[in-house]
């Protein structure tokens, strides 16, 4: 991660889910979807601030949002997944999760 | 004009009297999220994060409410904070810019559920929400937030 003011609300600890149907082992895509609303240089902030990607990285996947409807923009365990997901939410970006 | 600018590691706002009574309208805003029943902005700012399975996507979200909840709160201190500031004549950190900049995205995004919009375009189009008063703010707003993700994106 890079940039200045760390993570978010770092005492606040997200429980992964469990569900006996669910198979954890399987990496999960967190997918951030097209919206109106918010700003291209706001998207490229959000994914260089959260995930510490390159402008060039972030940039590609703030286009393959806009221009595509939607990206994955990170993999990784349920746990980590939901965490992401749910800072996404925090940023005002609408995510969800897929296991491919 | 930049509505901010950087300098000796602070950042200085050129913001009007006018414009720092307009966001002071962003914290009540923000406040205001999923306190009627029907609220579109509440399901916007809380989407089913497992499209295909709402029983998992609402344990999710109960996980994650206090959190995002946490969050907005405390952006919304921040902002109303550097606002006094501001009219006081003072600086933003970084750190208060980062959170006033997800404090203006949960506005906006408040605002265009609210107002309808769903596609790209309504910049242009304003078919959706023609003559309302709040496009106006919601411009204002991202003018506002993109201004400040160009000062903490010369930060990354």
């Amino acid at each position: 991660m890079t940039g200045r003011g760390g993570t978010l609300a770092p005492d606040r600890v997200i429980e992964p889910i469990e569900s006996e149907s669910v198979d954890t082992a399987r990496p999960w895509n967190v997918v951030v979807w097209n919206d109106p609303i918010n700003l291209m240089s706001y998207v490229v902030y959000v994914f260089r601030k959260v995930f510490g990607y390159s402008k060039a990285k972030a940039t590609k996947l703030m286009l393959q949002v806009h221009n595509e409807g939607r990206a994955i923009v990170s993999s990784g365990p349920l746990e980590q997944a939901e965490i992401d997901a749910a800072t996404m939410h925090s940023y005002g970006l609408w995510a969800t999760l897929e296991q491919p | 004009m930049r509505l901010f600018a950087l300098g000796d590691g602070v950042i200085r706002s050129r913001l009007s009297d006018f414009e720092v009574a307009v966001l002071r309208l962003v914290p009540q805003l923000l406040a205001g999220v999923g306190e009627s029943a029907v609220d579109p902005a509440a399901d916007r700012l809380t989407p089913q994060v497992h499209p295909d399975d709402p029983e998992r996507s609402e344990e999710f979200r109960r996980l994650a409410a206090d959190m995002i909840q946490g969050t907005r709160e405390s952006d919304a201190d921040a902002l109303a904070e550097g606002l006094d500031r501001i009219a006081a004549g003072g600086t933003l950190s970084f750190e208060e810019a980062a959170s006033w900049i997800r404090a203006l995205a949960h506005a906006r995004v408040i605002l265009g559920a609210r107002l309808g919009i769903e596609e790209d375009g309504w910049e242009v189009d304003r078919g959706v929400a023609a003559g309302d008063t709040r496009i106006g703010v919601l411009h204002f707003l991202g003018h506002v937030q993109d201004d400040l993700v160009a000062v903490l994106t010369s930060d990354l």
